[in-house]
């Protein structure tokens, strides 16, 4: 096992996904929580801060095998999840370290368990990182490293571990365009969803959370009582056909249109 | 540029890996869906599973928008077939292999129609490279620039080698012959030296210079051989006809070893001047027997690695021949050199190399000031000739010490109307001059690229 390019590439993608923090950083701050804007800006300040020398040594050896991608993958899916519990922490909604990490995992893992019994309590910028995780779960936290990271052929074994399954999922030679296009794909559906939800009448900040719960068939609501609350057929409908668009293959989506089916 | 590859045998592979590192999208085509899983398991590429001559099959790996298409099937026909589909369908240009002698020797006459780019014969390339070796047989491996006037060649430095233990600026300074050392390889890592660079025993050193010069490198080193005169072949495969049919040409007396016996028989039929001999090149005695230890030249080409190396050897040990061998499997070469089988030949990377600086030079056909490209040392550093033209002013007039050259990059030859300068630090580059720019790790479409 080659012990240093693990930890390279690990380095490598956390401090790529520090930025990520940043987005519910901003939502917060929109909607007046400088609190927890703080919290958001300080996690990934402080994750970029120990990263970033960490991806400065270079591994001597550069030779990555699949054995390699499984282990950075595995890891990569519990660090993840314990990183994404950090917010739920230290912002004190959920003071039980355990149950937030409980929250991050179901929320990376699309699976949509959650421990909360009043949802409706949390901050905005809570609710909007709780729907996030599901958003980048959803597509997998390694295509959007694949898709952001410089790398090459290493990339290969990585997105081989990430996705189950016997045959890569590549719509065009290169690993890195495939995830790009796959990101682009899925990022059009998912505005797509919030705009028909805005047409039914439910507030812009409900649209996009449930649309990213929906886009990563996860399901986390921000209501106590899921979309009953909205109390509409239409909303229901919209959802209801964006869950079956998400579930479906997104290869399928670019050869749709590219014309080639 | 979009690559497509049919057939991902040996030569398709490494394609893929060479190819794909340069930023090429490259998409397979095989039959075989094992073959398949293979590339796909260790290359970054696309793989499709069907017959490369459908064209649908090509259709689905988008050959109509690609820019180059290599037919590297083990069947010639199809292998043609492919490049005539993919032409029809809009690609820009094709690449065949062709193996047969017959096919081959007669695809001046209809290349164009059949809109190849390049036809590669493998054995062919091997052959002349091999004889290219055996003309010069101080070196281990000889390349050729500037159509002639400068060549680069790798030697070992043995054990005991004036050579060993100086710094190249001691060995530059001590005889008064014009050449550079451009790339040193030592065990598997490549460096582009400086002038206090220390020289070990076991390091292979590129040298450039030109032919006289060499000449004379070698005379003051004690190493200089005569070309060989009589040489003994091993194997009667296709790379034995062509060599040997070149070897006669030349005068050099050749003698092949053959195990099996009807293909002796066809050899005498078709190379009344080489002694076709029948036995099994593996039994010593017959080795000895048929005077080993006279001939200037030993080449086992069978189609077995681990044959060729044990009677190379073999060889070595019991005469002063050059020995040469041939070794399909990369994995093999680190340690047959360690073995002291320093001259080794693979088919299948001289195909591989070969199609790698086609694809180069169409690469760096947009750059106007690039003359020729090729790859030295197992592909792992680039010779590059460029003009030098008006559009570069900041190198022009300046000697060459004052100049700032980004890492890993040698000045190595200038040409200048007739003449080679071999350059020190004091010479510069004048307009309408020549240059070759030996390089590693960089990608460099323009001379001014070079510069820090």
């Amino acid at each position: 096992m080659n012990k240093p390019i693990v930890f390279h590439y690990i380095a490598k993608i956390m401090l790529t996904s520090s930025a990520l923090f940043l987005l519910p950083c901003a939502v917060s701050f929109y909607y007046h929580e400088k609190r927890i804007a703080m919290i958001f800006l300080l996690i990934a300040i402080i994750m970029a801060v120990i990263m970033a020398p960490l991806t400065a040594i270079k591994p001597k050896n550069k030779q990555m095998y699949a054995r390699e991608g499984l282990v950075i993958v595995a890891m990569l899916w519990v660090i993840f999840s314990v990183i994404g519990a950090l917010p739920f922490y230290f912002s004190g909604e959920i003071p039980h370290f355990i149950d937030a990490i409980f929250e991050s995992a179901s929320g990376f893992t699309t699976t949509g368990s959650t421990i909360l019994t009043d949802v409706e309590s949390l901050s905005r910028g809570m609710l909007f990182w709780r729907s996030f995780t599901h958003w980048v779960g959803g597509m997998g936290v390694l295509v959007l490293a694949i898709a952001i990271l410089p790398t090459s052929n290493e990339a290969m074994h990585l997105m081989s571990a990430e996705c189950a399954g016997p045959q890569v999922g590549k719509i065009v030679p290169k690993g890195k365009d495939s995830a790009r296009y796959l990101y682009i794909i899925y990022a059009a559906l998912t505005v797509l969803t919030i705009i028909f939800l805005l047409i039914g009448g439910m507030p812009l900040f409900d649209s996009v959370c449930h649309a990213m719960g929906a886009a990563g068939t996860g399901g986390f609501s921000i209501k106590n009582t899921g979309i009953a609350f909205y109390n509409s057929a239409y909303i229901d409908g919209v959802l209801t056909v964006s869950m079956i668009l998400f579930g479906v293959n997104f290869s399928m989506y670019y050869f749709l249109l590219i014309r080639r089916f | 540029m979009k690559i497509v590859i049919i057939g991902c045998g040996k030569v398709g592979t490494s394609l893929c890996s060479s190819l794909g590192n340069e930023d090429n999208d490259i998409t397979v085509i095989d039959s075989d869906p094992k073959a398949l899983k293979r590339v796909s398991d260790t290359q970054d590429v696309m793989c499709i599973e069907g017959d490369g001559a459908n064209a649908d099959i090509q259709y689905e790996a988008n050959v109509n928008k690609a820019g180059l298409l290599i037919a590297t099937t083990p069947n010639d026909e199809l292998n043609i077939l492919c490049c005539l589909i993919a032409k029809r369908l809009g690609v820009k240009r094709t690449i065949s292999r062709v193996r047969n002698p017959v096919y081959f020797k007669q695809m001046d006459l209809i290349k164009e129609d059949l809109g190849l780019s390049m036809v590669i014969n493998p054995e062919l390339i091997t052959a002349d490279e091999i004889f290219r070796i055996l003309m010069f047989p101080a070196a281990a491996r000889i390349d050729v620039f500037a159509k002639g006037r400068m060549e680069l060649v790798e030697y070992r430095i043995a054990e005991g080698s004036p050579l060993e233990g100086k710094t190249l600026a001691e060995v530059y300074k001590k005889n008064n012959v014009q050449y550079l050392i451009c790339a040193i390889e030592r065990e598997s890592n490549v460096f582009i030296p400086s002038g206090d660079f220390i020289l070990r025993a076991g390091d292979r050193i590129n040298i450039a210079a030109s032919h006289e010069n060499l000449e004379k490198f070698f005379r003051t080193m004690g190493t200089l051989k005569n070309k060989a005169r009589t040489v003994m072949l091993i194997g009667g495969g296709k790379i034995c006809h062509y060599l040997t049919n070149r070897l006669t040409e030349s005068g050099v007396r050749v003698k092949i070893v053959e195990s099996n016996f009807e293909k002796c028989r066809q050899l005498a039929e078709e190379l009344p001047k080489a002694t076709i001999i029948h036995g099994d090149g593996t039994e010593q005695e017959l080795l000895e027997e048929e005077g080993l230890v006279d001939v200037d030249a030993f080449i086992s080409m069978t189609g077995i690695d681990e044959e060729n190396i044990i009677m190379s050897l073999y060889a070595k040990k019991n005469s002063d021949a050059k020995i040469i061998t041939k070794i399909n499997r990369d994995s093999y070469n680190d340690l047959a050199a360690q073995m002291g089988i320093d001259c080794i030949i693979s088919p299948k990377q001289l195909t591989a190399s070969t199609i790698l600086s086609y694809v180069r030079s169409i690469d760096t056909s947009t750059s106007n000031s690039i003359e020729a490209l090729y790859h030295i040392v197992g592909n792992k550093v680039e010779a590059i000739e460029f003009r030098v033209n008006e559009d570069i002013k900041d190198l022009v007039g300046v000697p060459i010490r004052e100049l700032k050259l980004k890492k890993n990059i040698l000045i190595c030859a200038i040409f200048r109307k007739r003449n080679v300068i071999i350059p020190n630090g004091s010479d510069t580059l004048e307009i309408g001059d020549t240059v070759i720019i030996i390089q590693k790790d960089h990608r460099i479409f323009d001379l001014e690229d070079i510069l820090d």
